[in-house]
């Protein structure tokens, strides 16, 4: 604990800050680069971009994590290390990745009409070391976002910053290991690399154990006049999920804060993923394509509510799906002289194919019920355009518009009552979306700014919810926000208060296990985000999120969701000419969040913490989650469940909570080579 | 004094603005039969019981079903995902355990307290499940002045649900007790007395005629039982 206490002490202690040090000229090497940079007219005010740097500086053991700094979004990590994360943005429950669209180097990486739950959103694959920037936009204005990007989108960036080869080993408290060999050649750029990484822990507490092996591979050059880059990712996660405990039996000593439940479950996930990009950059725009395909196995265990249901074989649930993706993305942008604007536009094709399971499990591990056996084919295609237009100085608009056409054929091979279909017909459905957007902002080249955007956010149904010849019903969303901002060269602050109506809110229900329809619903909430930079080497960031969620028709507070969400960081950076350090310390308040049948959860303060330091050749990382070791709770539910069938079988609903992180320090210690 | 962080102090803020979660409470259960030993049928018959014992198990009070519960049709009818992100259920209140409850005792029983959630009641509900269920015998006079012995064992397993009761808990303001009263009068008054004594034992029982309908069909009825709230 005392060791990140101790880094921006340390820090200061490096010489002075050099900035454009020799990772950096690397970097910018022509022949190396291959990444297509920034052509966009003008951003919403709404969004964050971290580079490598400020990633470095940011508490997160995961490339999840890394989508912490959006303001406004919280996750939890119920499920275990190796699936994906509960996301909540602005208000809403995006539950495993639903209003929430995240991209790699434009790879969509939500799963559609998943087992587990629309836009499943799994991380996990992905190295840290190779997460070299991320962009988040809150809202739905932007019309590159396609599906699932309700709430907020992100893009992550691919690429790893440092040349040489670097060997890294490490442990932590909480009784994991970790190692990482990656290796970008002398010469090359971000996007040439090979990393193999392996990371496996049991966890603090029980049925926590995990083992992830991670490798990727990528390489960028030149094809002729145009840049090209092809890079592959893999990933084999098996752990274990310690599920929920009920928080009466935490309170009777029955079940340790950090226990679990012998029904508990796990899983295993396995990925791979690649993506060739051609771009070329041309006198007045550019172009870029994208072809990428990937595939995808996962497996889940759990049990939430012990005998509930079942009685006498039990409520576990296996849940399963094998298949896999592919598509591609043509995008161009053209300045228009003499109008001081630009044009955008792109072409999205996107397929899904695969098989999905859901199976009664005894507690032994046997299969006593078929509840689902589907093959889901699905397809989109959407076009999208963007026009920047600066009138004045003083002015910028940017309308855009998007339309996607999605299809979807399902084939059930077994019945609602788990009794197979005899000469099985698929089923198919398709449905148009047209989602306009529109920016605009008031004096950007200002220290006083003002922006609005509008836009229709949508996401695509479920392709188990389709009957045959339905115009499938897709879920929209329409977010509005103003907001004002004023940035000095070192400090800044902008306010954004924003509003969204879902057209139809689909939420789960454990019992039936399925999306429910809940009709129209709105979030109306407000965010501070504040940023001063002291020093050069400080960087301190705060940021106050309130959202609120409701049902229209009869205004109840969505579930889930929080309505105020806080955090302060500060980061440093040092660098000079044998070495360079980081560190960042974020705090974290999670206000109640209102959860069904009028219960609110218990708020928050977490402090979490990162360093990095690389001296000549050696490098030092040290995580810390939970530097004030507090006990907070992570997930939180409430419903009727039945554990211990030693007692009478309560129906009364009852909360159930997922520890949250204790605290825990990793150390990796590494070693660069030419 | 020292003086407060602003970070703290600004947490403390949003921490104070916390809405407080549903409160719980613990309420006295009594059970008691509601009738006489003897009375009298809306037929004119008058019936005398000897014994009538009822054996009732885990009783529950349910919230009125509202809007946010949305049970409605979806078009997303096949849409999977893992529990907690669920509704929950309905029951408001519940009392766990097998009581024999004596309906001619003039004390009742107190099988101790239920534990509730705050909010509105709309009805309740009783499981029966013993075997017997309910043991009730005596002798009934017809209007006619005819005498006929009889003894029901009714054998369920079964909830009495719907119970009315239109309530509102509050935890600041806990009600005195809640009373479940089981009406032996309303189980027999579908009834008919004049019911030949088909197996010739010199006993009305469940054998004979539709008594075995009526019999269990009036034990299960909702309006056997009430429930009320004592302030």
């Amino acid at each position: 604990m005392v060791v990140p206490s101790l880094l921006p002490g340390l820090l200061l202690l490096l010489p002075p800050a050099v900035r454009g040090e020799e990772r950096d000229e690397t970097e910018k090497a022509p022949d190396a680069e291959v990444v297509v940079e920034d052509r966009r007219v003008s951003e919403s005010l709404a969004q964050v971009s971290l580079d490598r740097d400020a990633l470095e500086a940011f508490p997160a053991s995961s490339a999840d994590e890394m989508l912490k700094a959006m303001p406004g979004l919280h996750l939890s990590a119920h499920g275990g290390h190796g699936k994906a994360y509960q996301y909540f943005v602005r208000g809403f429950d995006a539950v495993h990745g639903s209003d929430l669209a995240v991209s790699l180097e434009g790879i969509p990486l939500n799963e559609v009409s998943h087992i587990h739950g629309q836009g499943y959103l799994d991380l996990h694959f992905l190295p840290t070391v190779l997460v070299r920037g991320l962009d988040l936009w809150r809202g739905s204005s932007r019309p590159e976002a396609g599906d699932f990007a309700l709430a907020a989108s992100a893009e992550l960036h691919l690429g790893l910053a440092d040349p040489g080869l670097l060997v890294q080993v490490g442990g932590g408290t909480d009784r994991s290991g970790h190692g990482l060999v990656a290796w970008r050649p002398a010469g090359g750029g971000p996007t040439d690399f090979a990393v193999a990484e392996g990371e496996a822990g049991e966890g603090v507490g029980d049925r926590r154990a995990f083992r992830e092996v991670r490798l990727a591979g990528g390489k960028g050059g030149w094809l002729g006049p145009a840049r090209v880059r092809a890079f592959a990712l893999a990933s084999d996660n098996t752990f274990e999920s310690p599920g929920v405990v009920r928080e009466d039996d935490v309170g009777s000593g029955e079940v340790d804060f950090y226990g679990a439940y012998p029904e508990a479950g796990g899983g295993r996930s396995s990925r791979l993923l690649a993506g060739v990009e051609v771009a070329r950059s041309l006198e007045a725009g550019g172009w870029q394509f994208l072809g990428w395909g990937g595939l995808k196995a996962l497996e889940l265990r759990r049990n939430f509510t012990g005998y509930a249901q079942y009685a006498d074989h039990g409520d576990g649930v296996l849940q399963a799906q094998e298949g896999g993706a592919a598509g591609l993305r043509l995008r161009g942008w053209r300045h228009l002289e003499g109008v001081g604007s630009i044009l955008e536009g792109g072409v999205d094709v996107r397929g899904d194919r695969f098989d999905q399971w859901e199976q009664g499990l005894e507690p032994d591990g046997t299969i006593w019920a078929e509840r689902v056996d589907a093959r889901v084919s699905q397809g989109s295609a959407g076009a999208w355009a963007d026009l920047g237009l600066d009138p004045w100085p003083w002015l910028s608009v940017e309308p855009g518009v998007r339309a996607e056409a999605l299809a979807i054929r399902l084939l059930r091979r077994i019945d609602d009552l788990g009794t197979p279909v005899l000469n099985p017909r698929p089923a198919h459905a398709w449905a148009p979306v047209l989602c306009p957007k529109a920016r605009l902002s008031l004096f950007g080249d200002r220290p006083w700014s003002a922006f609005a955007t509008w836009g229709r956010g949508f996401r695509s149904p479920e392709a188990r919810g389709v009957e045959d010849g339905d115009r499938a019903p897709v879920a929209t969303a329409d977010t509005a926000e103003l907001g004002v901002r004023w940035a000095a060269p070192d400090a800044s602050v902008t306010l954004v208060g924003f509003h969204t109506i879902v057209s139809n809110e689909i939420v789960f229900d454990h019992a039936a296990a399925r999306f429910l329809s809940s009709g129209a619903t709105r979030r109306l909430g407000g965010e501070v985000v504040a940023s001063l930079e002291p020093f050069r080497f400080l960087r301190v960031e705060t940021e106050v999120t309130w959202a609120d969620g409701r049902t229209l028709a009869s205004g109840e507070a969505l579930p889930y969701a929080p309505r105020w969400l806080a955090s302060t960081g500060l980061y440093a950076r040092r660098a000079g000419a044998e070495g360079r350090a980081t560190c960042g310390l974020r705090g974290w308040f999670l206000g109640p969040r209102p959860l069904p049948e009028g219960f609110y959860s218990h708020p928050a303060f977490v402090v979490d913490a990162t360093g990095h330091a690389e001296w000549r050749r050696w490098v030092l990382d040290v995580d810390v989650d939970n530097l004030l070791g507090t006990r907070w709770r992570d997930g939180e539910f409430v419903y009727p469940s039945w554990f211990d069938r030693s007692r009478p079988e309560s129906e009364l609903p009852a909360l159930h909570v997922t520890a949250g992180d204790p605290f825990a320090i990793r150390i990796a210690v590494g070693r660069r080579f030419s | 004094m020292s003086r407060m962080h602003p970070c703290a102090w600004a947490l403390a803020v949003l921490a104070s603005c916390s809405p407080e979660s549903r409160g719980s409470l613990q309420i006295p259960v009594h059970l008691a039969g509601s009738d006489p030993a003897t009375f009298v049928g809306s037929d004119g018959a008058e019936v005398r019981l000897d014994r009538a014992l009822l054996v009732l198990s885990d009783l529950r009070l349910e919230s009125p079903p509202t809007v946010a519960r949305l049970r409605l049709p979806s078009p997303l009818r096949s849409a999977w995902a893992h529990p907690g992100h669920d509704f929950s259920g309905d029951t408001a209140c519940e009392l766990l355990g097998t009581w024999e409850l004596d309906l001619l005792s003039d004390s009742g029983l107190d099988p101790g307290n239920a534990t509730c959630l705050e909010g509105d009641l709309a009805t309740g509900r009783v499981r029966l499940s013993a075997e017997p269920a309910l043991d009730l015998a005596g002798e009934v006079t017809l209007e006619g002045g005819e005498k006929r012995s009889f003894h029901f064992e009714v054998f369920l397993d079964e909830e009495v649900a719907g119970i009315p009761i239109e309530a509102r808990l509050d935890a600041d303001a806990p009600p005195a007790l809640l009373d479940l009263a089981a009406s032996p009068a309303t189980m027999l008054s579908w009834s008919d007395w004049s019911t030949e004594d088909e197996d010739q034992d010199g006993l009305l029982t469940l054998s004979d005629g539709a008594l075995g309908n009526t019999v269990p069909f009036g034990v299960v009825s909702t309006a056997s039982f009430t429930l009320d709230l004592d302030e």
